[in-house]
Protein backbone atom coordinates (compact mmCIF):
# COMPACT_ATOMS: atom_id res chain seq x y z
CA UNK A 1 0.00 0.00 0.00
CA UNK A 2 3.10 2.44 0.50
CA UNK A 3 4.63 1.53 -2.35
CA UNK A 4 1.63 2.36 -4.21
CA UNK A 5 1.02 5.70 -2.54
CA UNK A 6 5.10 6.50 -2.90
CA UNK A 7 4.26 5.33 -7.28
CA UNK A 8 0.95 7.89 -7.09
CA UNK A 9 3.03 10.91 -5.51
CA UNK A 10 6.02 10.26 -7.39
CA UNK A 11 3.61 9.99 -10.52
CA UNK A 12 1.71 13.60 -9.31
CA UNK A 13 5.44 15.09 -8.83
CA UNK A 14 6.47 14.02 -12.32
CA UNK A 15 3.40 15.71 -13.70
CA UNK A 16 3.69 18.89 -11.87
CA UNK A 17 7.21 19.54 -12.59
CA UNK A 18 7.06 18.42 -16.14
CA UNK A 19 3.66 20.70 -16.61
CA UNK A 20 5.35 23.70 -14.53
CA UNK A 21 8.48 23.90 -17.25
CA UNK A 22 5.11 25.64 -19.10
CA UNK A 23 5.90 28.29 -16.65
CA UNK A 24 9.76 28.73 -16.32
CA UNK A 25 10.46 27.91 -19.81
CA UNK A 26 8.85 26.39 -22.56
CA UNK A 27 11.89 24.83 -24.58
CA UNK A 28 12.97 22.82 -22.05
CA UNK A 29 9.57 21.37 -21.61
CA UNK A 30 10.78 20.15 -25.75
CA UNK A 31 14.27 18.81 -24.17
CA UNK A 32 13.07 17.60 -20.20
CA UNK A 33 11.28 14.27 -19.78
CA UNK A 34 10.52 13.98 -16.22
CA UNK A 35 7.96 10.92 -16.77
CA UNK A 36 10.40 8.49 -18.32
CA UNK A 37 12.59 9.70 -14.95
CA UNK A 38 9.58 8.83 -13.09
CA UNK A 39 9.13 5.31 -14.90
CA UNK A 40 13.16 4.88 -14.57
CA UNK A 41 13.29 5.25 -10.94
CA UNK A 42 10.37 3.21 -10.42
CA UNK A 43 11.57 0.14 -12.98
CA UNK A 44 15.20 0.45 -11.52
CA UNK A 45 13.53 -0.07 -8.04
CA UNK A 46 10.73 -2.41 -8.25
CA UNK A 47 11.37 -4.84 -11.44
CA UNK A 48 9.94 -5.22 -14.61
CA UNK A 49 6.09 -5.34 -12.91
CA UNK A 50 6.33 -2.35 -11.14
CA UNK A 51 7.84 -0.73 -14.14
CA UNK A 52 5.84 -1.63 -16.90
CA UNK A 53 2.44 -0.49 -14.58
CA UNK A 54 4.22 2.61 -14.06
CA UNK A 55 5.08 3.38 -17.39
CA UNK A 56 1.64 2.31 -18.86
CA UNK A 57 0.24 4.80 -16.04
CA UNK A 58 1.91 8.04 -17.01
CA UNK A 59 2.21 7.18 -20.85
CA UNK A 60 -1.36 7.17 -20.51
CA UNK A 61 -1.24 10.76 -18.24
CA UNK A 62 1.22 12.23 -20.74
CA UNK A 63 -1.07 11.39 -23.85
CA UNK A 64 -4.39 12.65 -22.18
CA UNK A 65 -2.29 16.27 -22.37
CA UNK A 66 -1.41 15.52 -26.00
CA UNK A 67 -3.41 16.80 -29.20
CA UNK A 68 -2.39 13.20 -30.67
CA UNK A 69 -3.38 10.15 -30.99
CA UNK A 70 -3.74 8.61 -27.37
CA UNK A 71 -1.75 5.47 -26.52
CA UNK A 72 1.31 6.51 -28.02
CA UNK A 73 3.45 7.16 -25.07
CA UNK A 74 1.51 4.63 -23.06
CA UNK A 75 2.75 2.39 -25.03
CA UNK A 76 6.16 3.83 -25.56
CA UNK A 77 6.43 4.03 -21.91
CA UNK A 78 5.76 0.43 -21.09
CA UNK A 79 7.86 -0.58 -22.85
CA UNK A 80 10.46 1.79 -21.18
CA UNK A 81 9.43 0.55 -17.67
CA UNK A 82 9.60 -3.07 -18.80
CA UNK A 83 13.28 -3.28 -20.24
CA UNK A 84 14.67 -1.21 -17.38
CA UNK A 85 13.43 -3.45 -14.94
CA UNK A 86 14.97 -5.98 -16.63
CA UNK A 87 18.23 -4.64 -16.42
CA UNK A 88 18.14 -3.50 -13.07
CA UNK A 89 17.61 -7.90 -12.02
CA UNK A 90 21.21 -8.31 -14.14
CA UNK A 91 22.98 -5.53 -13.28
CA UNK A 92 23.77 -3.01 -10.26
CA UNK A 93 22.55 0.00 -11.38
CA UNK A 94 23.47 3.08 -8.40
CA UNK A 95 26.57 3.64 -9.54
CA UNK A 96 26.70 7.02 -12.02
CA UNK A 97 29.20 5.28 -14.23
CA UNK A 98 25.61 2.53 -15.25
CA UNK A 99 22.57 5.09 -14.25
CA UNK A 100 23.77 8.00 -16.77
CA UNK A 101 23.81 5.71 -20.49
CA UNK A 102 20.79 3.30 -18.81
CA UNK A 103 19.09 6.80 -18.16
CA UNK A 104 20.16 8.38 -21.92
CA UNK A 105 19.76 5.32 -23.79
CA UNK A 106 15.96 4.65 -22.15
CA UNK A 107 14.83 7.85 -22.85
CA UNK A 108 16.30 7.71 -26.63
CA UNK A 109 14.55 4.42 -26.77
CA UNK A 110 11.43 6.15 -25.46
CA UNK A 111 11.86 8.63 -28.26
CA UNK A 112 12.35 6.45 -31.13
CA UNK A 113 9.65 4.40 -30.36
CA UNK A 114 7.14 7.47 -29.92
CA UNK A 115 8.62 8.34 -33.72
CA UNK A 116 8.35 4.63 -35.17
CA UNK A 117 4.24 4.75 -33.99
CA UNK A 118 4.02 7.95 -35.31
CA UNK A 119 5.11 6.92 -38.78
CA UNK A 120 3.47 3.63 -38.91
CA UNK A 121 0.25 5.56 -37.78
CA UNK A 122 0.68 7.99 -40.31
CA UNK A 123 0.72 10.97 -38.30
CA UNK A 124 3.07 13.62 -39.34
CA UNK A 125 5.93 14.46 -36.87
CA UNK A 126 8.98 16.56 -37.17
CA UNK A 127 12.24 14.36 -36.69
CA UNK A 128 13.87 16.24 -34.87
CA UNK A 129 18.19 15.23 -34.15
CA UNK A 130 18.28 18.05 -31.81
CA UNK A 131 15.75 16.73 -29.55
CA UNK A 132 17.23 13.05 -30.48
CA UNK A 133 20.46 14.31 -28.52
CA UNK A 134 19.51 16.84 -26.11
CA UNK A 135 16.72 15.22 -24.31
CA UNK A 136 18.13 12.36 -23.30
CA UNK A 137 21.51 14.05 -22.64
CA UNK A 138 19.45 16.75 -20.24
CA UNK A 139 17.11 13.98 -18.71
CA UNK A 140 20.01 11.56 -17.84
CA UNK A 141 21.88 14.44 -16.13
CA UNK A 142 18.75 15.70 -14.16
CA UNK A 143 17.69 11.95 -13.81
CA UNK A 144 21.27 11.52 -11.92
CA UNK A 145 21.05 13.65 -9.83
CA UNK A 146 17.46 13.58 -8.74
CA UNK A 147 18.01 9.61 -8.09
CA UNK A 148 21.24 10.35 -6.12
CA UNK A 149 19.70 12.58 -4.36
CA UNK A 150 16.54 9.80 -3.06
CA UNK A 151 19.04 7.43 -2.63
CA UNK A 152 20.69 9.43 -0.37
CA UNK A 153 17.88 10.04 1.27
CA UNK A 154 16.81 6.45 1.89
CA UNK A 155 19.99 5.65 3.58
CA UNK B 1 9.24 -5.97 -4.44
CA UNK B 2 6.00 -4.92 -4.78
CA UNK B 3 4.19 -7.14 -7.43
CA UNK B 4 5.83 -10.84 -7.22
CA UNK B 5 4.88 -12.71 -10.58
CA UNK B 6 7.07 -15.86 -12.58
CA UNK B 7 9.12 -14.49 -15.20
CA UNK B 8 6.70 -16.01 -17.98
CA UNK B 9 3.81 -14.34 -16.44
CA UNK B 10 5.59 -10.76 -16.37
CA UNK B 11 6.44 -11.05 -20.27
CA UNK B 12 2.86 -12.24 -20.91
CA UNK B 13 1.37 -9.38 -18.94
CA UNK B 14 4.24 -6.90 -20.98
CA UNK B 15 2.97 -8.18 -24.26
CA UNK B 16 -0.68 -7.79 -23.18
CA UNK B 17 0.30 -4.01 -22.17
CA UNK B 18 1.34 -3.10 -25.11
CA UNK B 19 -1.15 -5.15 -26.91
CA UNK B 20 -4.03 -2.92 -24.76
CA UNK B 21 -2.19 0.18 -26.39
CA UNK B 22 -1.98 -1.05 -29.84
CA UNK B 23 -5.65 -1.54 -29.74
CA UNK B 24 -6.31 1.71 -27.84
CA UNK B 25 -4.34 3.17 -31.12
CA UNK B 26 -5.94 1.05 -34.02
CA UNK B 27 -9.49 2.56 -32.54
CA UNK B 28 -8.95 5.67 -32.91
CA UNK B 29 -6.42 5.88 -36.32
CA UNK B 30 -9.21 5.09 -37.96
CA UNK B 31 -12.01 7.56 -36.78
CA UNK B 32 -9.80 10.55 -36.40
CA UNK B 33 -8.47 12.14 -33.16
CA UNK B 34 -11.36 13.89 -33.04
CA UNK B 35 -12.69 11.03 -31.39
CA UNK B 36 -13.28 12.06 -27.58
CA UNK B 37 -11.51 8.68 -25.18
CA UNK B 38 -13.59 8.75 -22.23
CA UNK B 39 -10.49 7.27 -20.75
CA UNK B 40 -8.26 10.64 -22.06
CA UNK B 41 -11.19 12.93 -20.99
CA UNK B 42 -11.29 11.13 -17.04
CA UNK B 43 -7.26 11.38 -17.18
CA UNK B 44 -7.22 14.66 -18.16
CA UNK B 45 -10.44 15.54 -15.97
CA UNK B 46 -8.10 14.62 -12.70
CA UNK B 47 -4.91 15.69 -13.52
CA UNK B 48 -5.78 19.14 -14.76
CA UNK B 49 -7.90 19.65 -11.83
CA UNK B 50 -4.35 19.30 -10.36
CA UNK B 51 -2.37 21.28 -12.64
CA UNK B 52 -5.00 23.97 -12.03
CA UNK B 53 -5.12 24.21 -8.16
CA UNK B 54 -0.78 24.27 -8.58
CA UNK B 55 -1.44 26.61 -11.13
CA UNK B 56 -3.89 28.44 -9.09
CA UNK B 57 -1.67 28.36 -5.92
CA UNK B 58 1.56 29.60 -8.07
CA UNK B 59 -0.13 32.80 -9.40
CA UNK B 60 -2.38 33.63 -5.76
CA UNK B 61 1.52 33.41 -4.05
CA UNK B 62 3.09 34.99 -6.66
CA UNK B 63 0.69 38.52 -6.65
CA UNK B 64 0.63 38.28 -2.90
CA UNK B 65 4.48 38.92 -3.33
CA UNK B 66 3.77 41.53 -5.98
CA UNK B 67 1.06 43.30 -4.03
CA UNK B 68 3.20 43.54 -1.15
CA UNK B 69 6.17 44.81 -2.31
CA UNK B 70 4.15 47.46 -4.57
CA UNK B 71 1.75 48.37 -1.58
CA UNK B 72 2.94 51.65 -0.82
CA UNK B 73 2.26 52.99 -4.29
CA UNK B 74 -0.90 51.51 -4.92
CA UNK B 75 -3.30 54.43 -3.83
CA UNK B 76 -1.49 56.70 -6.16
CA UNK B 77 -1.27 54.16 -9.02
CA UNK B 78 -5.05 53.33 -8.84
CA UNK B 79 -6.22 57.23 -8.68
CA UNK B 80 -3.75 57.46 -11.26
CA UNK B 81 -5.43 54.55 -12.98
CA UNK B 82 -9.37 56.03 -12.47
CA UNK B 83 -8.38 59.14 -14.31
CA UNK B 84 -6.70 57.13 -17.57
CA UNK B 85 -9.88 55.66 -17.23
CA UNK B 86 -11.85 57.55 -17.35
CA UNK B 87 -9.75 59.97 -19.93
CA UNK B 88 -10.17 56.97 -22.31
CA UNK B 89 -13.90 56.16 -21.81
CA UNK B 90 -14.32 59.41 -22.38
CA UNK B 91 -12.19 59.39 -26.19
CA UNK B 92 -14.13 55.78 -26.90
CA UNK B 93 -17.33 57.64 -26.50
CA UNK B 94 -16.68 60.45 -28.31
CA UNK B 95 -15.05 58.34 -31.12
CA UNK B 96 -17.98 56.25 -30.97
CA UNK B 97 -20.35 59.73 -31.74
CA UNK B 98 -17.95 60.30 -34.76
CA UNK B 99 -18.00 57.00 -36.45
CA UNK B 100 -21.94 56.20 -35.99
CA UNK B 101 -21.68 60.10 -37.63
CA UNK B 102 -19.54 59.13 -40.82
CA UNK B 103 -20.26 55.76 -41.39
CA UNK B 104 -24.18 55.85 -40.59
CA UNK B 105 -24.18 53.32 -38.68
CA UNK B 106 -26.68 52.80 -35.40
CA UNK B 107 -24.85 50.47 -32.77
CA UNK B 108 -21.33 49.26 -32.85
CA UNK B 109 -20.44 45.64 -32.51
CA UNK B 110 -18.62 44.89 -28.92
CA UNK B 111 -16.26 42.87 -28.73
CA UNK B 112 -16.42 39.60 -27.50
CA UNK B 113 -14.02 37.87 -26.01
CA UNK B 114 -12.53 35.85 -23.24
CA UNK B 115 -8.84 35.60 -21.80
CA UNK B 116 -7.73 32.33 -21.13
CA UNK B 117 -4.58 31.15 -19.51
CA UNK B 118 -1.81 28.63 -21.06
CA UNK B 119 -1.83 25.42 -18.82
CA UNK B 120 -0.63 22.61 -20.74
CA UNK B 121 1.29 22.08 -24.37
CA UNK B 122 1.61 19.05 -26.70
CA UNK B 123 4.81 17.52 -24.75
CA UNK B 124 5.62 15.38 -27.99
CA UNK B 125 5.46 18.44 -30.55
CA UNK B 126 4.92 22.15 -28.82
CA UNK B 127 4.42 24.10 -32.27
CA UNK B 128 1.65 21.70 -32.70
CA UNK B 129 -1.27 22.55 -29.44
CA UNK B 130 -1.50 23.65 -26.08
CA UNK B 131 -4.18 23.36 -23.60
CA UNK B 132 -5.91 26.78 -22.16
CA UNK B 133 -7.89 27.37 -18.80
CA UNK B 134 -11.53 27.59 -20.04
CA UNK B 135 -13.73 25.11 -21.38
CA UNK B 136 -17.33 24.49 -22.02
CA UNK B 137 -18.45 26.18 -18.96
CA UNK B 138 -17.14 29.25 -20.06
CA UNK B 139 -19.05 29.20 -24.01
CA UNK B 140 -15.96 27.67 -25.19
CA UNK B 141 -16.86 26.22 -28.46
CA UNK B 142 -14.98 24.02 -31.31
CA UNK B 143 -13.55 26.19 -34.18
CA UNK B 144 -12.99 29.97 -31.84
CA UNK B 145 -10.23 31.89 -32.83
CA UNK B 146 -7.59 32.48 -30.36
CA UNK B 147 -5.12 35.56 -30.11
CA UNK B 148 -2.25 36.27 -28.59
CA UNK B 149 -2.26 39.55 -26.15
CA UNK B 150 -1.09 41.65 -29.52
CA UNK B 151 -3.99 40.21 -31.39
CA UNK B 152 -2.14 38.15 -33.68
CA UNK B 153 -3.41 34.51 -34.50
CA UNK B 154 -2.13 31.59 -32.48
CA UNK B 155 -5.13 29.00 -33.63
CA UNK B 156 -8.46 27.63 -33.13
CA UNK B 157 -9.86 25.82 -30.11
CA UNK B 158 -10.58 22.19 -31.31
CA UNK B 159 -11.98 20.42 -28.64
CA UNK B 160 -13.35 21.80 -24.94
CA UNK B 161 -12.09 19.01 -23.02
CA UNK B 162 -13.96 19.57 -20.16
CA UNK B 163 -16.02 22.36 -18.06
CA UNK B 164 -12.47 24.46 -17.32
CA UNK B 165 -10.22 23.09 -20.67
CA UNK B 166 -10.13 23.34 -23.86
CA UNK B 167 -7.19 22.77 -26.46
CA UNK B 168 -5.93 24.95 -28.91
CA UNK B 169 -4.47 24.09 -32.33
CA UNK B 170 -1.63 25.91 -33.13
CA UNK B 171 -1.85 27.37 -36.97
CA UNK B 172 2.14 25.96 -37.16
CA UNK B 173 0.44 22.46 -36.45
CA UNK B 174 0.72 20.46 -40.04
CA UNK B 175 -3.10 19.51 -40.53
CA UNK B 176 -4.47 23.60 -39.56
CA UNK B 177 -5.52 25.70 -42.32
CA UNK B 178 -6.19 29.08 -42.31
CA UNK B 179 -7.77 31.07 -44.92
CA UNK B 180 -5.23 34.10 -45.86
CA UNK B 181 -4.64 37.03 -47.92
CA UNK B 182 -1.34 39.48 -48.26
CA UNK B 183 -1.75 43.09 -47.47
CA UNK B 184 0.21 44.62 -50.68
CA UNK B 185 -0.87 41.91 -53.85
CA UNK B 186 -4.28 40.76 -51.99
CA UNK B 187 -2.78 37.23 -53.13
CA UNK B 188 -5.42 34.59 -51.14
CA UNK B 189 -4.34 30.96 -50.30
CA UNK B 190 -4.11 28.68 -47.43
CA UNK B 191 -1.89 29.08 -44.90
CA UNK B 192 -0.61 25.80 -42.67
CA UNK B 193 2.03 24.75 -40.36
CA UNK B 194 5.18 22.57 -40.46
CA UNK B 195 5.76 21.31 -37.06
CA UNK B 196 8.59 24.11 -36.84
CA UNK B 197 8.33 28.01 -35.94
CA UNK B 198 7.52 28.69 -40.03
CA UNK B 199 4.03 28.02 -41.58
CA UNK B 200 3.44 27.66 -45.58
CA UNK B 201 1.36 30.15 -47.75
CA UNK B 202 -0.28 27.33 -50.18
CA UNK B 203 -1.52 27.70 -53.48
CA UNK B 204 0.05 30.55 -54.93
CA UNK B 205 0.58 30.25 -58.63
CA UNK B 206 3.83 30.39 -59.66
CA UNK B 207 3.13 33.66 -61.91
CA UNK B 208 0.96 35.03 -59.36
CA UNK B 209 2.99 38.77 -57.82
CA UNK B 210 3.94 38.17 -54.31
CA UNK B 211 6.67 40.00 -51.92
CA UNK B 212 9.11 38.97 -49.42
CA UNK B 213 8.05 40.74 -46.29
CA UNK B 214 4.44 41.12 -47.13
CA UNK B 215 2.26 41.05 -43.92
CA UNK B 216 -0.49 37.71 -44.15
CA UNK B 217 -3.91 38.39 -42.58
CA UNK B 218 -6.54 36.17 -42.22
CA UNK B 219 -9.24 36.46 -45.12
CA UNK B 220 -12.40 35.61 -43.76
CA UNK B 221 -13.11 32.79 -46.51
CA UNK B 222 -12.65 29.76 -44.12
CA UNK B 223 -15.21 30.82 -42.25
CA UNK B 224 -13.99 30.46 -39.02
CA UNK B 225 -11.55 33.25 -38.82
CA UNK B 226 -12.52 36.70 -39.04
CA UNK B 227 -10.99 39.17 -41.83
CA UNK B 228 -7.77 40.91 -41.06
CA UNK B 229 -5.88 39.22 -38.58
CA UNK B 230 -2.45 39.38 -38.63
CA UNK B 231 -0.77 36.39 -38.56
CA UNK B 232 3.00 37.27 -39.65
CA UNK B 233 5.45 38.06 -42.84
CA UNK B 234 6.33 36.26 -45.89
CA UNK B 235 10.47 35.32 -45.07
CA UNK B 236 10.75 33.32 -48.21
CA UNK B 237 9.58 32.85 -51.61
CA UNK B 238 10.62 30.21 -53.94
CA UNK B 239 9.20 28.45 -57.35
CA UNK B 240 7.52 25.15 -56.61
CA UNK B 241 8.47 21.89 -58.61
CA UNK B 242 4.64 22.03 -59.29
CA UNK B 243 2.11 25.08 -60.25
CA UNK B 244 2.29 26.46 -57.06
CA UNK B 245 5.21 29.06 -55.11
CA UNK B 246 6.55 27.63 -51.83
CA UNK B 247 6.17 30.89 -49.47
CA UNK B 248 7.36 30.44 -46.00
CA UNK B 249 5.54 32.61 -43.51
CA UNK B 250 6.89 33.46 -39.86
CA UNK B 251 4.19 33.73 -37.94
CA UNK B 252 4.05 36.79 -35.22
CA UNK B 253 3.46 34.46 -32.08
CA UNK B 254 6.21 33.32 -29.89
CA UNK B 255 5.40 30.36 -28.44
CA UNK B 256 7.41 31.08 -25.29
CA UNK B 257 6.00 34.28 -24.23
CA UNK B 258 2.74 33.48 -24.86
CA UNK B 259 0.93 33.11 -21.28
CA UNK B 260 -2.64 35.22 -21.79
CA UNK B 261 -4.64 34.69 -24.67
CA UNK B 262 -8.10 35.87 -25.86
CA UNK B 263 -10.66 33.84 -27.34
CA UNK B 264 -12.72 35.37 -29.38
CA UNK B 265 -16.34 34.18 -29.24
CA UNK B 266 -18.80 34.57 -31.91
Amino acid sequence: MKKIIGIGLGLIIAFLIQTSLLKVNLPLLHLIDFFSIFVIYFALNGGEMQGMLTGTVSGLVQDSFTYSIFGISGFSKTALGFFMGLISSMIETTHLVVLFPLIFIGVLFDIIINYLLCFLIGIETKFSLKILFFQPLLTAILGCIILKIIYRFRK
Amino acid sequence: MLFTFSKRKKVLLFIGLLILHLVIISIQVPLGREVSFIFKKNIFAVFSTIQNFVYKSYSFSKNLWKNYIYLRDTSQEKTKLEKENLRLRAENWLLNMELKKIKKIKSLAQPNFIIAEVIGIDSMNIFKSLIINKGRSDGIRKNLPVLDENHDLVGKIVEPISDNQATVQLITDVESGVGSITSETKAIGVLTGNLTKKCFFKYIYRTQEIHKGEEVLTSGMDGIFPRGIKIGRITKIKQGKDLFKVIEVTPYFQLNKLENLLVLMK
